[in-house]
């Protein structure tokens, strides 16, 4: 339908609207449409305004019938309403009687009823006092069970009973029977927590004992002291394990010991300090804490005591050292987890300090060891320096010297890796982490090694004392060498060794003693032993010289017709003592010619052939005839000539100890000269003896003119000492020299 | 250095620097005791050892003004191998001299008793030389050839003791009569090489040096050894000195250079004390009367050292406070404290002058006399 477009409600045009107005409707109808519109619009109205009718008449009727069916029911209701009235107020009266009937009934009972409450109460309380009464009873048979905690149970529940109704006499007998019975089972108790077999037990009595109302303070006391008790018995029963191995009795100590120990002490911790105790006073805290450190710390001591003296018989009788390291480290190891367990409580002392004592005690016991042997050795090497007697074997000698050297090196060698054990990285301690540690190793530095190199410097050194030793010459040669030998190569291979293996910082440490001290102090003593070694040969020169000079009667001799014997055996002696130290300090430097000359025939040649000689002789002239100016000439000799000093030190070469030797045997003779008076012939003898002296000693000395001058001394004190000085012909000395 | 040469006798001479005073013989010398008796004036005496019969004594006296002042006696019986002189008497001197035997080519060796002449008996004449008022020689023929020493008792003013060969025979001048009072028993004896009394025992007891033993000898019974050090050095024993002022303290020196202080009630052969400074034979050891950790030695290495041995003196064990404050004030480390080396020849006698504490005397055998300080340094240390 083509219908207006506008279809407001207030739009007069709209059929269905409420403002609809026919007339408007109708006119615009007539005006705007044609003829035939008008009459199809009309058609359309016509249709729907039947339609609608039709549906009007279907709704009016079907409201009808409900109407009528809602009347039929309000009239029924109507009538059944008066019925119910009267059964209502049936009911009412009905009610009513009820009402009357139960206050009858309520007033009868109300007396009985006051009567039964009273009853029942009565019964509780009746069944209460059966409880206390049977307590006791209860009590004993749970004592006799060894149920101990349920029975302190059950005493606690009666003892708030007796404190509310114990003053009531029906109830004292009760009470005092449970008194006694608790007081035994607190005996019982206390006597258990005493003996206690088992830690765990001892906290159980302990705490059912506090429940009871014992004071914490004696019970905490008790407690440690019955522990001390226990744990002193195993140390004693520890102490009897001597034919175990280390390992064995760490591990026994720790699963006896120690464990218990660690039982008491959580046990203790546990009852006394982790929950604070009302009751105590506030120090009581602290004075637990205090007792349980004295505690653990007095066991632990007693225990690492005992571990001390173990390690300490163990190093003492050179036991396994890597197994006796084992079982300490087992020990650090426990004694560390100990002290971690808990707070408050300390372990002053651990194993790593025995682990360092007996770090220390190895090396005492290694220096000792060191030691032995050093003497060993030098026993044994004087002992065939004595049995094979001085045959000059060179080789020999030398042997001796690499022998001793080398043992002495390698024993310390082997000390040093022996040692080292206690630095392998397995152990669960490290030694040099602390400081008394790292002490112990450079313990190991300077008491062990260096001490024992001092120590064998200052043995050999006390060789060279002549006073106190009568040592075989060769020993001192021999010692001097190996001094050498040590100040040259030993020493600092030990000392580099032992930086190395230990990892020792040397070099700039100022409480380290630095190689070269030691170096000095060998090099000194092997100046000391060849000093010794010098004045030895010397004295024995001496001896020779001095009882040749003192027996001989020199105021009733002959005239010269030889040199004496004794001067050819202190040149056949020197000749001996050149030939053994040849072997240790041979040719050294520039004087190698002098020492080629071996043979006599060509010593001779060199001797005619040298010019001190010449000069010799032209100071001998000075004293030819007169004697008396003889003191001007020796002093103005000695204005230009130096000092000789007798008693020197000399150097380790050839030349240099042969010379040191000489000297003293010249200087003796002079002395002897000096103390003698002489004849004409006596100073003949001397001279020729001198002369001979000059012409064989020459090739043994760096300095030829020390030993004219020394010469010159000897004879020019006999020519004084002389009572009638006449020099014998410089030729003729010279031909008894040659024929010898 | 100076150089005294020795012709110039009575030539005295001060060093400024060391303080050293130089006199020089005419001969070798190997004698020289202080004149123990005088107690005013530090005098010397040393004897010239010549073979020619020439020999003289000296007495050398230094003055205020530390000028030597000498006077020389002529002594004709021989060379002088030893000077003792009195304790008791300052005019009464002991020389031991060597001269050959009349008819044979043997070496005799004697004591003389010297006697000094007053000083109003001495006469003024120039170029010759005073003599002795008295001269006596002791018979010691009878026991030996050769005698060592011959030494004044300490306190017995007419008892002497001899060593000779290997007797110490004691004469009593009172009676004058001899005895042996010690002897080394066997064939071919080692003779002592000289001796000493004891400064103590009341003087009953003589230390004697043999080989290398030290003895000591109670006199009053014969051969009655009242203690012996066996080697007491590796060699000769060479001289020995008691300590004055400690009892049974003496110091020795041997020919293993070394100078040992002993305790006799301590022996077994360990010396209290021990040092070896020198380089050479130990001649002649002296403990200083005063002060006696002061020992000086000398030796043939023509050197005398000052040893201080502070921790055997007297000084330390008194208990009287005065000296003990002395000892925490003075107190020198022991050892060696000076060398003296201004001889050229070996030194064998050192003499501390019986007078003055800081003063010695040194006399080498080529006839020098030196007489020395105390360094100062040491000498205050322990005076304050």
């Amino acid at each position: 339908m083509d219908q207006p477009s506008p279809s407001r409600s207030n739009n007069p045009y709209d059929l269905d609207g409420t403002t609809f107005d026919a007339e408007r409707y109708l006119e615009k109808l007539l005006k705007d449409y044609t003829l035939k519109q008008i009459m199809d619009t009309e058609t359309s109205i016509v249709r729907e305004t039947q339609s609608l009718h039709s549906d009007m008449q279907t709704l009016v009727y079907e409201n009808y019938n409900k109407f009528i069916s809602a009347t039929d029911t309000i009239r029924k209701m109507k009538t059944d309403f008066k019925q119910m009235e009267t059964d209502m107020n049936l009911l009412k009266t009905k009610m009513e009687s009820i009402n009357t009937f139960s206050q009858n009934i309520t007033g009868t009972l109300q007396g009985t009823r006051t009567q039964m409450s009273k009853l029942s109460e009565k019964h509780s309380l009746l069944s209460r006092l059966q409880f206390l009464s049977s307590l006791p009873a209860k009590l004993k048979t749970l004592l006799e069970d060894e149920n101990y905690s349920e029975a302190v149970n059950e005493y606690m529940h009666a003892e708030k009973v007796f404190k509310q109704y114990g003053h009531q006499p029906s109830f004292q007998g009760i009470k005092q029977d449970c008194e006694t019975i608790i007081k035994n089972l607190k005996e019982k108790l206390k006597e258990d927590f005493k003996s206690g077999k088992s830690a765990k037990s001892i906290t159980e009595t302990g705490e059912l004992l506090l429940k009871l109302g014992e004071q914490p303070k004696d019970l905490a006391d008790g407690m440690l002291q019955s522990s001390t008790q226990r744990l002193h018995e195993q140390i004693i029963m520890l102490q009897d394990q001597k034919e175990r191995d280390m390992i064995e009795f760490v591990d026994m100590g720790i699963e006896g010991f120690l464990t218990d120990l660690t039982i008491v002490v959580t046990s203790y911790h546990d009852m006394f300090l982790r929950e604070i105790l009302e009751e105590e006073r506030d120090d009581f805290h602290d004075n637990c804490t205090r007792q349980l450190n004295n505690f653990l710390n007095k066991n632990v001591d007693e225990y690492l005591s005992l571990i001390q003296d173990r390690v300490e018989s163990e190093t003492g009788y050179g036991g396994d050292t890597e197994i006796m390291l084992r079982g300490l480290d087992r020990l650090h190891r426990r004694l560390l987890a100990m002290k971690n367990m808990y707070q408050g409580v300390e372990i002053n002392r651990n194993a790593m300090d025995i682990i360092i004592s007996a770090a220390h005690q190895l090396c005492k016991v290694h220096q000792k060891n060191l030691k032995d042997h050093f003497s060993d050795n030098l026993s044994s090497l004087r002992l065939s320096l004595v049995s094979v007697k001085s045959d000059t074997n060179s080789l020999n000698l030398n042997e001796l010297v690499s022998n001793l050297y080398v043992s002495t090196i390698e024993k310390a060698k082997g000390v040093l890796q022996d040692l080292l054990v206690f630095l392998q990285t397995e152990w669960s301690f490290n030694i040099k982490a602390e400081f008394k540690g790292s002490l112990c190793i450079d313990g190991i530095r300077e008491n062990l090694l260096v001490e024992y190199l001092r120590h064998i410097s200052k043995l050999m050194g006390s060789f060279a004392d002549l006073n106190t030793s009568s040592s075989p010459p060769n020993l001192l040669l021999v010692l001097s060498k190996t001094c050498l030998e040590l100040d040259q190569n030993g020493v600092h291979m030990l000392m580099s060794l032992v930086d190395e293996l230990y990892d020792i910082e040397s070099e700039n440490s100022a409480t380290l003693t630095h190689e070269t001290e030691i170096s000095a102090s060998m090099r000194e003593t092997a100046q000391l032993l060849l000093d010794s070694y010098v004045r030895l040969q010397g004295n024995n020169i001496s001896q020779m010289l001095r009882k040749s000079v003192e027996t001989r009667d020199w105021l009733n001799c002959l005239e010269p017709r030889s040199v004496r014997a004794v001067m050819k055996r202190v040149v056949e002696e020197l000749t001996n003592i050149e030939k053994i130290v040849e072997s240790f300090y041979d040719s050294t430097g520039g004087n190698g010619t002098r020492t080629s000359a071996s043979s006599d025939s060509s010593r001779k040649t060199h001797f005619s052939a040298i010019t001190p000689k010449q000069q010799f002789r032209t100071t001998w002239s000075n004293y030819t005839p007169s004697q008396l100016e003889s003191t001007y000439a020796s002093n103005i000799h000695k204005l230009f000539s130096e000092k000789v000093e007798i008693f020197t030190s000399v150097e380790f070469t050839k030349v240099s100890i042969i010379t040191g030797i000489i000297k003293i045997g010249l200087k003796t003779l002079l002395e002897c000269i000096r103390l003698r008076t002489f004849s004409k012939f006596g100073l003949q003898q001397v001279q020729v003896d001198a002369h001979f002296l000059q012409m064989n000693l020459w090739r043994f000395v760096t300095d030829e003119n020390m030993v004219n001058l020394l010469l010159d001394e000897i004879l020019g004190s006999a020519v004084h000492r002389c009572l009638e000085s006449v020099l014998m012909e410089p030729n003729a000395v010279e031909i008894i020299c040659e024929r010898g | 250095m100076d150089l005294s040469f020795p012709n110039a006798s009575l030539a005295s001479k001060t060093c400024s620097d060391t303080n050293n005073l130089i006199y020089g013989l005419e001969f070798q010398s190997r004698s020289l005791c202080s004149q123990v008796a005088e107690s005013n004036e530090v005098r010397f005496f040393m004897a010239t050892q010549s073979l020619q019969p020439n020999n003289q004594i000296h007495l050398v006296k230094v003055d205020d003004d530390l000028k030597l002042q000498a006077k020389v006696f002529s002594y004709d019986l021989g060379e002088v191998w030893k000077l003792n002189s009195s304790p008791h008497n300052p005019d009464s001197l002991l020389a031991c001299f060597s001269k050959q035997k009349l008819g044979s080519a043997q070496i005799l060796t004697q004591t003389s008793l010297l006697t000094l002449p007053q000083d109003d008996e001495v006469e003024e004449k120039s170029g010759e030389f005073a003599k002795f008022s008295k001269i006596e020689i002791l018979d010691t023929e009878i026991y030996g050839n050769e005698v060592k020493t011959t030494e004044f008792h300490p306190t017995d003013e007419k008892t002497l003791a001899t060593v000779v060969d290997s007797k110490i025979v004691i004469f009593d001048r009172t009676t004058g009569q001899s005895r042996i009072a010690a002897e080394i028993a066997g064939k071919n004896p080692t003779n002592f090489t000289t001796g000493k009394w004891s400064q103590h025992h009341q003087g009953n007891q003589f230390i004697a040096c043999q080989d290398t033993c030290v003895r000591s000898y109670d006199i009053r019974e014969q051969n009655l050894c009242a203690w012996q050090i066996e080697d007491a050095h590796a060699n000769n024993v060479r001289d020995l000195d008691c300590n004055p002022n400690k009892q049974c303290h003496f110091v020795t020196g041997g020919d293993d250079s070394s100078l040992k202080v002993w305790d006799s009630r301590m022996l077994g052969n360990k010396p209290v004390f021990s040092r070896t400074d020198h380089s050479h034979w130990i001649w002649s050891v002296r403990f200083n009367t005063f002060h006696d950790q002061l020992i000086l030695s000398s030796s043939s290495d023509c050197k005398v050292l000052l040893t201080c041995a502070g921790s055997v003196s007297s000084e330390v064990q008194s208990d009287s406070g005065e000296e003990m404050e002395e000892q925490t004030k003075g107190k020198i480390a022991d050892g060696l404290l000076q060398t003296f080396d201004q001889h050229e020849d070996s030194v064998y006698c050192v003499e501390w002058s019986n007078v003055d504490p800081w003063l010695f005397a040194s006399l080498s055998y080529d006839g020098r006399l030196t007489i020395s300080r105390v360094p100062k340094q040491f000498k205050y240390q322990i005076l304050f």
